[in-house]
C-alpha cells in the first residue's frame, strides 16, 4: 500500500482550490464539427472550382457515385473514431475503421486490374495527368477537416496520439477528396481508384507525421 | 466508506459542475486507487511522482469524462497514458540511466526498480530486451553494446528503437 505523499495533500488541495466548471466533450458535438467541416468543404470545393456537369444535370456516373460514397463513409468512420478516442477508456476497440479501409482498397485494386492490359495507355491518359492534381486538391480541401479534427482533439485526451494523427488524415483525405470529386471532370475506374485514393493516403502520412506532436498531454 | 464506481462516477459528474468537495473526495480516492494501480508497475521511486502527474492530467482533462461510461477505465487510461510516457520519457534521456541518476538511492529501492524493468523487457524478444538493457540500463555506448551481443552497431539502433516501440504498444494494449 502507498504512503500518502505529502506533496500530494498539496497538489490535491491546489487542484480543488483551481476548480471551475468544465462542459463535457459531446460526441454528438464532436461529429458537428466534423460534419461542418464536411459542409464547407463542399462549399468551398463548388465556390473555387465548380460542379461537374453530369451532378448538375443529376447523371453521374455509378462508378462515380460508389466511390465517391465509399470515400464520404471511411471519412464519416474515421471521424467518429477520431472524436471517439478523444475521450480516454481502457478497452475501447478503435478498430473499426480498418474494414472501412480495407473495402475502400479495392478501388485501387480495381483500377489496377482494370488496367493490366492497358496500363501504358492508362497512364499516358489526360485522366492519369489529371490525378496528380487531384492529389493536391484533395489534399488541400482536406485542411479544413484537417484543422478542424486536429482542434477538437486537443480538447480531449487521445491516448494513442499516433493513431488519432493516422485516423486524422484519413477522415480529412476522405472528406478532402470527396469535396474535390464535385468537381473532377473523370469517373474511370482508374483515376478514381488511384489518384482519388492517393489523396487519402497523403493525408493520412500528413496525420501521422504532424498531428501526433500537437496532441500530447 | 470506501467510494465504489458508481460514486466515483457521480463524484466526477459532480466535479464538472464545480462541487469541490465532491472534487476533493474524489481526487483522494483517486490517489487510492492509482496507488494500487501502478504498485505491480512501477519502481516505488516513480510512484508518487506519477500519481501526481496523473492527478494533474485528471484535472486537466475533466470534461473528458462521459457521465454516461464506466469511471474507472477513463481513469485507468489516464493513468496508463501517463506510465507510458515516463516509461519513454525514462528510456529516452541518457541523463536518466538508472546507474548514473540515481546513484543517491538506496539499494531497496534501485533493485524495486530494476526488477520492474526486467519484468517489462521480458516482453520483448531477447535481442531487442538484451540490448536495451545493456544501453539504457547498464549505460554501454552503443559500439560496446554490439560488441557484449554479438548485434551489428546498426541492428543494437533497430532493436532499442523496434524494442521500446513495442515496449510502449504492450503497455497500450493492455
Amino acid at each position: 500500500m502507498t504512503m500518502p505523499h505529502p506533496n500530494t495533500d498539496m497538489l490535491i488541495e491546489e487542484l480543488v482550490g483551481g476548480l471551475q466548471p468544465v462542459r463535457p466533450l459531446s460526441t454528438t458535438r464532436g461529429m458537428v464539427v466534423a460534419a461542418a467541416s464536411l459542409a464547407i468543404t463542399f462549399v468551398a470545393a463548388i465556390t473555387l472550382t465548380g460542379l461537374r456537369w453530369d451532378l448538375s444535370m443529376l447523371a453521374a456516373s455509378p462508378v462515380y457515385v460508389i466511390a465517391t460514397g465509399s470515400f464520404l463513409l471511411l471519412g464519416a468512420i474515421a471521424s467518429f473514431s477520431v472524436v471517439m478516442q478523444s475521450k480516454p477508456r481502457v478497452g475501447a476497440d478503435h478498430s473499426g475503421w480498418r474494414w472501412a479501409a480495407l473495402m475502400l482498397a479495392i478501388l485501387p485494386f480495381a483500377a489496377i486490374v482494370s488496367s493490366l492490359d492497358s496500363w501504358r495507355s492508362d497512364f499516358a491518359s489526360p485522366s492519369a495527368f489529371d490525378g496528380l492534381g487531384c492529389v493536391m486538391a484533395g489534399t488541400l480541401f482536406g485542411l479544413l477537416t484537417f484543422s478542424a479534427l486536429t482542434w477538437w482533439q486537443r480538447k480531449g485526451a487521445p491516448t494513442n496520439p499516433e493513431r488519432a494523427g493516422l485516423m486524422t488524415g484519413v477522415a480529412s483525405g476522405c472528406f478532402g477528396i470527396a469535396g474535390f470529386s464535385l468537381s473532377c471532370v473523370h469517373s474511370d475506374i482508374i483515376h478514381i481508384g488511384i489518384w482519388h485514393t492517393g489523396a487519402v493516403l497523403a493525408c493520412a502520412l500528413l496525420g501521422r507525421l504532424v498531428v501526433p506532436p500537437l496532441l500530447r498531454w | 466508506m470506501k467510494p465504489d464506481e458508481r460514486s466515483m462516477a457521480r463524484l466526477t459528474a459532480m466535479a464538472q459542475t464545480g462541487d469541490r468537495d465532491a472534487y476533493r473526495t474524489l481526487l483522494v480516492e483517486c490517489r487510492r486507487w492509482l496507488g494500487a494501480y501502478f504498485a505491480g508497475k512501477v519502481p516505488p521511486q516513480f510512484r508518487d511522482d506519477l500519481i501526481q502527474d496523473t492527478l494533474l492530467s485528471l484535472h486537466r482533462k475533466l470534461a473528458t469524462y462521459d457521465s454516461k461510461r464506466a469511471f474507472l477505465p477513463w481513469l485507468a487510461a489516464i493513468a496508463r497514458y501517463r506510465w507510458v510516457d515516463q516509461l519513454r520519457s525514462l528510456y529516452r534521456k541518457s541523463e536518466t540511466v538508472l546507474d548514473d541518476s540515481h546513484a543517491a538511492w538506496s539499494d531497496e529501492p534501485a533493485i524495486a526498480a530494476r526488477i520492474s524493468l526486467e519484468r517489462l523487457l521480458s516482453r520483448l524478444p531477447t535481442g531487442q530486451a538484451e540490448v536495451i538493457a545493456l544501453v539504457k540500463i547498464e549505460g554501454l555506448s552503443i559500439s560496446e553494446a554490439a560488441a557484449a551481443s554479438g548485434q551489428s552497431e546498426s541492428l543494437v539502433k533497430v532493436n532499442i528503437h523496434r524494442g521500446l516501440r513495442r515496449l510502449a504498444a504492450s503497455i497500450e494494449s493492455e
